[in-house]
């Protein structure tokens, strides 16, 4: 009978000792949790865990771990005999300089043959030479954001900072390719960009146009 | 575990020689592959700051005001790091030190091992370097910085030392490659740098007021 109490008693504590140091942890993470936007504990696998993102409608899941840059694409296909291809352009191979050692060029391939060039790094801006093309809207690369029969895409130019978001270029695929305006993007996370200009209170594709 | 630059430090593992014998290897410090020759690691970050720290000479930077935590705990580091890279010939000007205790204040109120709560971002310990970031320094995702790559992980960077050698090697990378590099003031050329070492767009430039704001505060 003792031997019975005493077991029972035994248990009890365990119990409560359990509940002291599950609400001591719930106390502690809030607070840890409360200080500018800045966490001191992470879960272990947060940054080891693979996520998926679903890059096209109909393509499988793919693979990414957070600060990849999820369904980073240097081509879209965009019919059976055109399509858009980002390059880098070798200047000068031997130059330590990053601005001299090359950019990135967007070309657009029909039947085979490149008929139009652009090259994505504007005179005066910093250093950056990779340019994936990021998703204009969910799920898709392409689509026609304005209405007016033409299909848009977007290209992040990658310079990354302590700053998650970056500025996307749009281009409207037309007769010829022309700058129709920013968005920003998100670049660590599995996002499509947000339309709205870095340098604009509101969205407006007119506006947009203005920045530059 | 200190590496002279050239090599990298290899962990304590089995080996399964020929004849199937299996033995243990210590940890040991073993030369980069060619393609990675120069490229610096954790070790060799800490073997050259432990081994070159005394060429140096500290003085005590001035505190950060309205920040606390700023007890002068990480000046010797930031001045070592800050003349170090100056000594490689990878910018001319003068960083001051104190600059990038701002920097440090600004992204991380001065904790160590902090990472951003913003969702998705992977923005890690005193300098709030983004894992994109480390990639770039390493030469994985680009060819953008061709010396004196910087290898380090995600956690890697929660140490001071690696975050400090890896946050200001980023920011003298965005100031020898801003488009303010070219300004005639050396506050203008600093200033580019800490807008680009933040962000290319316009956000770059709210963050870079920011954080003179709080240097010249603290001046």
């Amino acid at each position: 009978m003792l031997i019975k109490y005493l077991r029972f008693t035994m248990a009890q504590n365990n119990i409560l000792i359990i509940i002291l140091m599950s609400i001591l942890h719930s106390c502690t993470h809030k607070k840890s949790k409360a200080r500018d936007g800045l966490r001191d504990n992470v879960p272990a696998d947060y940054f080891t865990k693979t996520h998926y993102a679903t890059c096209t409608p109909n393509s499988k899941p793919e693979k990414y771990k957070v600060g990849d840059l999820p369904c980073t694409r240097n081509e879209i296909v965009i019919s059976s005999i055109e399509k858009l291809v980002i390059k880098f352009i070798v200047t000068n191979k031997n130059s330590e300089d990053p601005y001299e050692y090359g950019y990135k060029e967007l070309q657009r391939y029909l039947n085979g043959k490149v008929v139009e060039k652009i090259k994505l790094r504007r005179d005066g801006e910093p250093v950056w030479s990779f340019a994936p093309f990021v998703r204009v809207r969910k799920q898709t690369y392409l689509a026609d954001l304005d209405n007016d029969g033409y299909l848009e895409f977007a290209v992040f130019p990658f310079s990354p900072g302590s700053a998650i978001w970056g500025t996307v270029r749009i281009f409207s695929l037309k007769e010829k390719i022309e700058f129709w305006g920013e968005g920003r993007y998100q670049f660590e996370g599995d996002t499509f960009v947000q339309l709205g200009c870095m340098r604009c209170s509101k969205f407006s594709p007119e506006e947009c146009k203005k920045c530059y | 575990m200190k590496c002279k630059p050239g090599f990298h430090h290899v962990k304590k593992h089995q080996r399964i020689s020929k004849n199937g014998t299996k033995h243990i290897v210590e940890e040991h410090c073993r030369k980069n592959p060619k393609s990675k020759e120069k490229f610096l690691y954790r070790s060799n970050l800490n073997f050259i700051y432990e081994e070159l720290k005394s060429n140096y000479k500290y003085k005590n930077l001035n505190r950060i005001k309205d920040y606390p935590q700023d007890k002068g705990q990480y000046d010797e580091l930031i001045q070592f790091w800050v003349n170090y890279w100056k000594d490689q010939n990878l910018i001319k000007d003068d960083i001051d030190p104190l600059l990038v205790k701002a920097i440090i204040a600004c992204e991380s109120s001065f904790r160590e091992n902090v990472i951003t709560e913003m969702p998705g971002s992977s923005a890690t310990g005193l300098m709030q370097i983004l894992v994109s970031t480390m990639k770039i320094l390493a030469g994985k995702t680009s060819k953008e910085v061709r010396k004196f790559n910087i290898d380090i992980s995600q956690d890697e960077a929660k140490e001071a030392n690696s975050n400090i050698a890896a946050g200001t090697r980023w920011l003298i990378f965005k100031i020898t490659t801003s488009p303010w590099k070219n300004k005639k003031t050396k506050n203008d050329r600093m200033y580019g740098g800490v807008k680009y070492y933040h962000s290319w767009n316009g956000d770059g430039e709210v963050y870079a007021d920011k954080v003179f704001k709080i240097y010249n505060g603290s001046k």
